[in-house]
Parts: C-alpha cells; sequence; structure tokens
C-alpha cells in the first residue's frame, strides 16, 4: 500500500476515511471485565463453599429476575466477543488481509505467551490448578498452553481455562483476514458464508466426543457472537443495510440458539441466548455513547488493559483467596487479589503489552516506507 | 435556539417504530396464537417459533407482553410530549377525545357483540354483560372489578389510565424540577405495590398492574431526556427505579412469578431506547406511521371486532381466510374511530383557539 493510496478516495483504490472512535465500546470493555472478574471471584465463594454477601445481592437483585446465568456468567465474555467483532471489523477496512492478522496476532500472543508462562510455573509449585487439572506440566505443556494447540490435544493440556475464548477469536480473525476483500466489495457474503459454515461444523461434530472435534464445535457455536458483532459494525458504518443486518444477525442467534440446545457446549447455565441478547442491546446502544464518562481517561486507560485483567485474574483470584481467607478472611483476601491483579495488569501491560506492540508497529513502518520508495 | 418550543417536543419518529412494532406484536400474540390455542390446535410454525425463540430468549406468552410493554412505554413517551407541547388543560382535553373515543367504541361493541352471541376477547372468558360492568369499562377500570371486563386487553388499559392520573397529580411538581414528577410516580406506585400484596380484591389486582405502569413511566423520562427536561444522568436514577419496580413487584406478587416480565420489559425499554436513538427513518414510512397513529384503537378492537370475526367466520370459512377478514375488519374499524378522535380532538382545537382568539 503507497502513501498515495492513502489520499485518494476509497473509490479509487485509496484508504477508507478514518472512522470516529468508538468511546462507548471503551465503557462496555470496562463493564465487561467487571463482570468477568466479578464471575470469578464468586464462583470461587461457590465452589470453597462460602457465601459472598455481592453475589447473593446480585443473584436476587438482576439474576434471578432476568433468569440469567448463576453469577452472570458469560455476560462479560459475551461483552468481549461481541465487541471484538464490531471493532476488528471497525478497523481492518485500512489494513490488507496480511496486515490485519499480523495486528491482531501480534496483540494477542506476547501477553499470552508470558502469562501462560507464569501459570505453568505457578502450577508446577501448586499454587494454581490448570483447567485440565493436571499437577506438573513439561516444557511442550508450556508450548502447547501458549499456541492454544492443547485445547485440540488428547487429554486438553490448558493452562489457563479463560483462553478459551482466545481461540474462538484467533479463528474469526483467520476467517476475517481471508474474507477481508469480501468485506469490502460486498459486506454482506462474510457473514452469510459463516453462516453456512457454522451450520455444516454444527451438524458435523454435534456429539462427537473427540476433544478436537468437539473444540471445533465449541469455535462454531461461539462464532456467531462475533460475526453478529461485525454485523453491528457493518450497519453502523452503512456498508449494509440495516434489514439485511437484522436478517443476518437473526440467522447467527437462531445458530447460537441450536448450538445451546445440541448440548455440550455450554457449562456455565442455560441463559446463554438471553444473555447474548441483552448483550447485543447493550452493544448496539453503546455504539452511540460519546459523552463525558466514555470519553475520560480513567475509562480509555482502564479499557486498553482489559485484555491483561481477563488473561491474568484467575491467577490472582484462586491462589491468593485459597490461601489468604483461612487466615485473614474472605474480604481482605480479595482485596488483596483485586489489588495484585491491578499492579500486575498495569505491569503486564507497560512492560509487555505495550512494548510489543510498538515494537511491531515499527517494524512495519520500514517495511511501508519501503514498499511506497 | 432556532426550532420552535413546539417541534422540541415533537415525538421521535423511532417512537413510531415502537408502537408499530408493539401493535403487531400484540395482533400475533391475541388474535393468532391465543385464538387458535384457545380453539384446540397449536399450528407448527407457533411451536416453532416458541422453541426457537420465546423459550431461549425468556419473552412469554407469543410476544404479547412484549407488545403491550412497547405501546405503553410509546404511550407514556407521546403523551408526555403532548403535554410539554401544549397546555395542560388543552392536553388533557385532546387526550381525552383521542383515548374515550375508542374506549367508548370498543366497549360498546365488545357488550354489543356478547349480547347477540358472538364471542369477542373479555377477561374472564365468559363474563356477563352489566351495566356496572359497562361503566366499569367505560371509566377503564374494568380489570379490577370482580365481575370482569368486556376488554380482554383491560388490564393494560388500566395500566396506562394510572399512569395519567399519576402523571396529572404530579405535573406540578414537574414544574419546579422536572425530575421530581417520574420520582413522584414511581414513589406512589412503589407504596401501592408493598401495600396492595397483602390485600384482596380490587386493591390487589391493581398492585399487580404496577410493573406495567412502570412501562410508560420510563417512556416518559425518555421523552424528557429526548426534550432536554432531564439529563442522561439524571434520568438513570428513576430509569433504574422503574426496573426495581418491576423486579419488587414480580417477587410481591406469585400471580407475576414465573411469567419473565421483568425481562420482557427491560427488552422492550431497549428496544425503544434504540428506536428513540436511530429509527427515524423507519419511523416516517408510511406503514409505520399508520400503525402507530392507529395503534391504541387497533389495541382495543382487536380482542373485540378481530376475535369475535375470527370466532364466528373460521367455521364457515377456511381459518386464513377468516384471519385476513379478522385483521381488515379491525384495520377499518380502528381507521373510523382514529378519524373520529382526529376530527373531534380538530374541532375542539379550533373553538378552543376561537375562544382564545376573542
Amino acid at each position: 500500500m503507497t502513501r498515495a493510496s492513502a489520499t485518494l478516495p476509497a473509490v479509487l483504490g485509496g484508504l477508507p476515511p478514518r472512522r470516529p472512535y468508538l468511546h462507548g465500546l471503551d465503557l462496555l470493555r470496562v463493564i465487561a471485565s467487571v463482570l468477568v472478574v466479578y464471575t470469578h471471584a464468586a464462583n470461587w465463594f461457590s465452589t470453597r463453599g462460602h457465601e459472598w454477601w455481592l453475589a447473593i445481592s446480585v443473584d436476587s437483585a438482576v439474576v434471578e429476575p432476568l433468569h440469567l446465568n448463576p453469577a452472570m456468567s458469560f455476560a462479560g465474555v459475551a461483552i468481549f466477543l461481541l465487541v471484538s467483532g464490531v471493532v476488528v471489523t471497525y478497523v481492518g477496512e485500512r489494513e490488507t488481509s496480511r496486515q490485519f492478522i499480523r495486528r491482531r496476532l501480534t496483540r494477542i500472543l506476547p501477553l499470552l505467551a508470558v502469562i501462560t508462562a507464569v501459570a505453568w510455573v505457578l502450577i508446577n509449585l501448586g499454587l494454581y490448578v490448570s483447567e485440565s487439572r493436571q499437577e506438573s506440566l513439561d516444557l511442550l505443556d508450556l508450548l502447547k498452553g501458549i499456541t492454544l494447540a492443547g485445547f485440540f490435544t488428547t487429554p486438553e493440556v490448558v493452562l489457563l481455562g479463560v483462553a478459551w475464548t482466545l481461540v474462538n477469536q484467533i479463528f474469526f480473525y483467520a476467517y476475517a483476514s481471508v474474507t477481508l476483500p469480501l468485506l469490502r466489495h460486498r459486506a454482506w457474503i462474510p457473514s452469510a458464508l459463516a453462516a453456512a459454515l457454522v451450520c455444516l461444523v454444527l451438524s458435523v461434530t454435534a456429539g462427537v466426543q473427540d476433544v478436537g472435534v468437539h473444540r471445533l464445535g465449541m469455535i462454531a457455536a461461539y462464532f456467531p457472537v462475533m460475526c453478529i458483532g461485525q454485523l453491528i459494525s457493518l450497519v453502523t458504518t452503512r456498508k449494509i443495510s440495516a434489514v439485511t443486518g437484522i436478517a443476518l444477525g437473526s440467522v447467527h442467534f437462531l445458530l447460537f440458539v441450536w448450538a445451546d440446545k445440541l448440548g455440550g457446549y455450554v457449562a456455565t447455565g442455560n441463559a446463554h441466548p438471553r444473555t447474548l441478547l441483552l448483550t447485543i442491546g447493550l452493544v448496539v446502544l453503546a455504539m452511540g455513547i460519546c459523552g463525558r464518562v466514555s470519553r475520560a481517561t480513567v475509562v480509555r486507560n482502564w479499557s486498553s488493559r482489559t485484555y491483561a485483567i481477563y488473561l491474568l485474574h484467575p491467577l490472582c483470584i484462586y491462589p491468593i483467596m485459597d490461601r489468604l481467607v483461612p487466615h485473614i478472611g474472605e474480604v481482605a483476601s480479595l482485596l488483596i487479589a483485586l489489588a495484585l491483579l491491578g499492579v500486575s495488569t498495569e505491569l503486564c501491560h507497560r512492560y509487555v503489552e505495550m512494548p510489543a506492540n510498538r515494537w511491531f508497529r515499527n517494524r512495519e513502518k520500514p517495511a511501508r516506507a519501503a514498499a511506497s520508495g | 435556539m432556532t426550532e420552535s418550543p413546539a417541534r422540541s417536543h415533537a415525538p421521535s419518529a423511532g417512537v413510531a417504530v415502537t408502537a408499530a412494532i408493539g401493535i403487531c406484536l400484540v395482533a400475533y400474540s391475541y388474535l393468532g396464537a391465543l385464538w387458535v390455542n384457545r380453539h384446540g390446535s397449536t399450528p407448527a410454525p407457533l411451536l416453532l417459533v416458541r422453541e426457537w425463540v420465546n423459550k431461549p430468549v425468556g419473552i412469554g406468552e407469543d410476544f404479547g407482553v412484549l407488545g403491550v410493554a412497547l405501546l405503553l412505554i410509546s404511550a407514556g413517551y407521546v403523551v408526555t410530549s403532548a403535554f410539554a407541547a401544549l397546555p395542560a388543560g388543552r392536553a388533557f382535553a385532546v387526550l381525552t377525545l383521542r383515548v374515550m373515543i375508542p374506549v367508548v367504541v370498543a366497549v360498546t361493541l365488545s357488550a354489543v357483540i356478547t349480547l347477540g352471541g358472538g364471542l369477542p376477547l373479555t377477561e374472564p372468558a365468559d363474563v356477563d354483560v352489566t351495566l356496572s360492568g359497562y361503566l366499569a369499562d367505560l371509566l377503564m377500570v374494568g380489570g379490577l372489578t370482580d365481575s370482569g371486563s368486556l376488554l380482554g386487553l383491560g388490564w393494560a388499559l388500566t395500566a396506562g389510565a394510572v399512569f395519567l392520573v399519576l402523571l396529572l397529580g404530579a405535573s406540578p411538581a414537574a414544574r419546579s424540577a422536572p425530575w421530581l414528577a417520574p420520582a413522584l410516580e414511581l414513589l406512589a406506585l412503589a407504596v401501592i405495590a408493598v401495600t396492595a400484596s397483602a390485600a384482596q380484591g380490587w386493591y390487589h389486582r391493581l398492585g399487580m398492574l404496577v410493573p406495567f405502569v412502570s412501562m410508560p413511566v420510563f417512556g416518559q423520562i425518555l421523552s424528557m431526556v429526548r426534550a432536554g427536561r432531564l439529563s442522561g444522568w439524571t434520568a438513570a436514577a428513576p430509569a433504574t427505579g422503574c426496573l426495581a419496580l418491576l423486579i419488587t413487584a414480580e417477587g410481591l406478587y406469585t400471580d407475576l412469578a414465573g411469567w419473565m416480565y421483568a425481562l420482557t420489559c427491560v427488552y422492550a425499554s431497549m428496544l425503544t431506547l434504540l428506536a428513540v436513538s436511530g429509527f427515524d427513518r423507519p419511523g416516517r414510512s408510511i406503514p409505520v406511521r399508520w400503525l402507530a397513529s392507529r395503534a391504541f384503537p387497533l389495541f382495543l378492537l382487536l380482542g373485540t371486532v378481530g376475535y369475535a370475526t375470527l370466532s364466528a367466520l373460521h367455521l364457515r370459512v377456511p381459518l386464513s381466510l377468516a384471519f385476513v377478514a379478522a385483521v381488515l375488519l379491525t384495520g377499518v374499524t380502528a381507521e373510523g374511530c382514529h378519524r373520529l378522535a382526529t376530527t373531534s380532538g380538530l374541532l375542539f382545537t379550533r373553538s378552543f383557539a376561537r375562544r382564545e382568539h376573542r
């Protein structure tokens, strides 16, 4: 892509104009990060047989009346997946397919590698329990964790349980990068094609016990969520009409309902479709938010750290609570866990995420300059 | 400000979408699903929709309550806009004409059809036509009486009437601080909900309507934010209060439990927020404008004319033809009602203007 193309109108092959920043999605990311931390904190209490006043209040005021999943499970993840679909579609217009997939992977992998390594150490020291229940892990297991290949092996090797969403996201990014040219010229086709593929994969994988095949089924089950995010972006930017967006979105929603009915892909409650519908409404409403709060520096800064929060929070909550609660009680332990989460998030963001991002972007600039020269 | 005060209080075209969707859902639920269920059949498409949409997302009664919630929210929005645009007395008079004419027509038709052996939608199904019952329905409180209502959807009408009473009662407070109006209304509703839960008879039935009265209050809040009388943040508290009231009332009344009314009302609120934010263009389309402006008479007449027509014709003609006839007849009657109400409102406004001019 040459520098000249940046100034040409989009219809003549130039880059599309930069779109306004979606401040509302920053706010949603903050809310989603709070929800996932809350969910896992509440899970700690319920799995260890403790009562938590906050969980009791949230259950009676929100979960039960709105018939959501226990501990608001999936609410935060749904927001993250939807926002992911919105954002990558929103920014992908200005990127080539290769650039698109490179940028997404370099955003995800460095921090994943570091935190997976930390999890590996903690598991081997007996301070953390892996999602797949192994008590000791070798270097090959570490590699499986970093590359997420462990989600497809038999037995599974899953160091970070929350990384299951990254598996889904990477598949979506790969699909989006391949279909990027279609997205620019016939924006409805990638989503329609995705619906057909999801239908096919769900049909083929339903009931199959093999770990790898089941994982593919799980990817297909949650693929519609990111596709709906993509459709929200396309309608907002008027690349497709609202009628087309709603029609395709409805198809994807029904595919999600089907996956839920098939069973085996959801282990955290029976309210996934309701939760998804509510979060879709929230995301669409948030697209138009641009007030003081959504533009606040603290929201923007927090939003940029939500990926680190997402990966780190189980490593902070579970080991700290397990070890400290018998000695100093639940409240103090939870506060220490949250403080540790805050500190580790900041360290990871400053010394892993941002440097990795800067390093990659700096390598991109000479390559772009060479191409234009 | 470049626009006239009247224009700044004009309802958003997007709210017309809400009303249009609402009335279509009510028609599907009551004229479609309820009628066929009560006549012993459950068509496969209905089962499919229930299995794949209603149950997973938690919208019960074949979208009927969602439709009513949408209509109540849009009614609250429109009425609040009207009261803001016109002097209170004139707004009340125009509203009375617009409301009472369709109510009189619908209640009278229902009574006549019932007396003639027809089967309109009443609550309960075998309601007797009495003078007291007829008058109670005209006053929009038929759903609270022991004898029942000639209007099967009279409960929603009563909810709307309660909102109007609260709106009028709270309007003096709104002059000094706009946020006070919805706050006082919600306080009154909370008191009713709590005190009526242990009561019997009409007061208990009134308490059960409280969750639905919070819907037009939500519409009122939305209208005030849109008109700039409330900021988004000031509105957040009473809007949350509407939800809290819904949830509390569901817990207090066993009859309301298990129907997911709170969740349905949340969906209705979200849909309205979306419509008001960005559905202006569809809101100006002719079908949407027609449905929205006739939504109130359509709502009343679906259960009387529509339901009775279906009941009368289904054994004489194919069911699909009976449905078409029911919908058409309802539409024609609603159009007549609307024109009568609009003409009366216009005549009143002109005579009022002439008096003011003198």
